[in-house]
């Protein structure tokens, strides 16, 4: 039996799906074809907008910032020469006459500097500016005590005594 | 630089591409392509219908064809899906012969003195064959029902179902042993 079941399940197993296709079934698929207009991808689209999507990614990412501003040179001249009439004396040389140009760059923004601020400066933040305004000290009148005035001063106190 | 030769080419016109030579490729695999569906479907007509669907969803994607090395393998893989979508898509199930009487009359010609192979080739036993498979868990009966297509190697089976080789030839040696340990049970029923 177990020969028998083995030979029956191999070659019916190989004849399984032994068919033939049926006449004509390769022209009518070909003919389906050529019927079917060609169809186009559904990334079509996203083809034509990735160039321009990657255009403006590009101008967001060029985009010029704030420029820095150039500095801008100006020419000052120096002190001028006291002039001497010098009679005969010969000509220096042409340089040394002539006043001295100092070029100083002029940076339209000022500088920021930092620094750490005093303890006056501290304190004036935390309190009121009127309890730290300056005050004039208020004199303090002389204090005068004044002897008790009574009919029957203290033996004690009598100065002179016969003792 | 004329814009037709730059774009790829499924934005220009049909008549621009390099035309696929959809006959040729159409008749080289329309039988395993057949044969993939009927191993599922076990209809002519509804294999028919999936071979069509089968080679309509190849030249949909006729661009990705002429890089695809292994095309017989792919095409495998196109036709075993599309013969699934059919099946889930039919709704009338298949008019099936009780087990019993099928039994019964591989049993009588096996008394009249035929051979297996004779027997195998038989009407009976293939829908009892039919019958069995599908009783087998879907791992199992997938491999065997593309093992039956004799165009295909254990490696394209292998690219059909993404699976490894070696997982097909594991599965098909559980799935025959099954069959068998039915087919047996069958015989001691009847006997």
């Amino acid at each position: 039996m177990n020969d028998f079941t083995d030979r029956l399940l191999e070659t019916g197993l190989k004849e399984y799906s032994r068919v033939t296709p049926p006449d004509g079934l390769a022209g009518n698929i070909a003919a389906t074809l050529a019927a079917k207009p060609p169809r186009r991808s559904r990334l079509a689209w996203a083809w034509m907008l990735a160039p321009a999507m990657a255009c403006a990614a590009m101008v967001m990412m060029m985009r010029p910032g704030p420029l820095p501003t150039p500095p801008v040179m100006t020419f000052r001249p120096g002190p001028l020469p006291a002039l001497t009439a010098v009679v005969g004396a010969k000509a220096g040389p042409a340089a040394s006459n002539q006043p001295k140009l100092v070029a100083e760059v002029i940076h339209r923004r000022p500088r920021v500097q930092y620094r750490t601020l005093t303890a006056i400066e501290l304190a004036r933040l935390d309190f009121p500016a009127e309890l730290l305004a300056p005050r004039e000290d208020t004199p303090i009148a002389d204090l005068t005590i004044k002897p008790l005035e009574s009919a029957n001063p203290p033996e004690g106190d009598k100065p002179n005594s016969k003792e | 630089m004329e814009l037709e030769t730059t774009l790829p080419g499924f934005l220009t016109h049909s008549a621009a591409r390099p035309a696929l030579d959809e006959t040729a490729i159409v008749t080289e695999h329309q039988q395993m392509v057949y044969r993939i569906a009927y191993s599922v479907l076990r209809n002519p007509q509804d294999a028919a219908d999936a071979a069509q669907e089968t080679f309509l969803r190849v030249f949909r994607t006729a661009g990705r064809l002429a890089e695809i090395e292994d095309r017989k393998a792919w095409i495998a893989r196109i036709a075993w899906n599309a013969s699934l979508d059919c099946k889930r898509r039919s709704r009338a199930a298949a008019a099936t012969v009780p087990v019993e009487d099928l039994v019964r009359g591989v049993e009588a010609l096996r008394h009249t003195g035929r051979d297996p192979e004779e027997i195998a080739a038989g009407t009976e036993l293939q829908r009892l064959l039919a019958q069995l498979i599908e009783t087998l868990p879907e791992n199992l009966r997938q491999p065997l029902q593309l093992s039956t297509v004799e165009e295909l190697e254990y490696r394209e089976i292998a690219v059909a179902l993404g699976i490894t080789e070696a997982a097909v030839r594991s599965r098909l040696f559980q799935a025959r042993q099954r069959l068998k340990e039915k087919l047996e049970s069958l015989w001691s029923k009847k006997s």
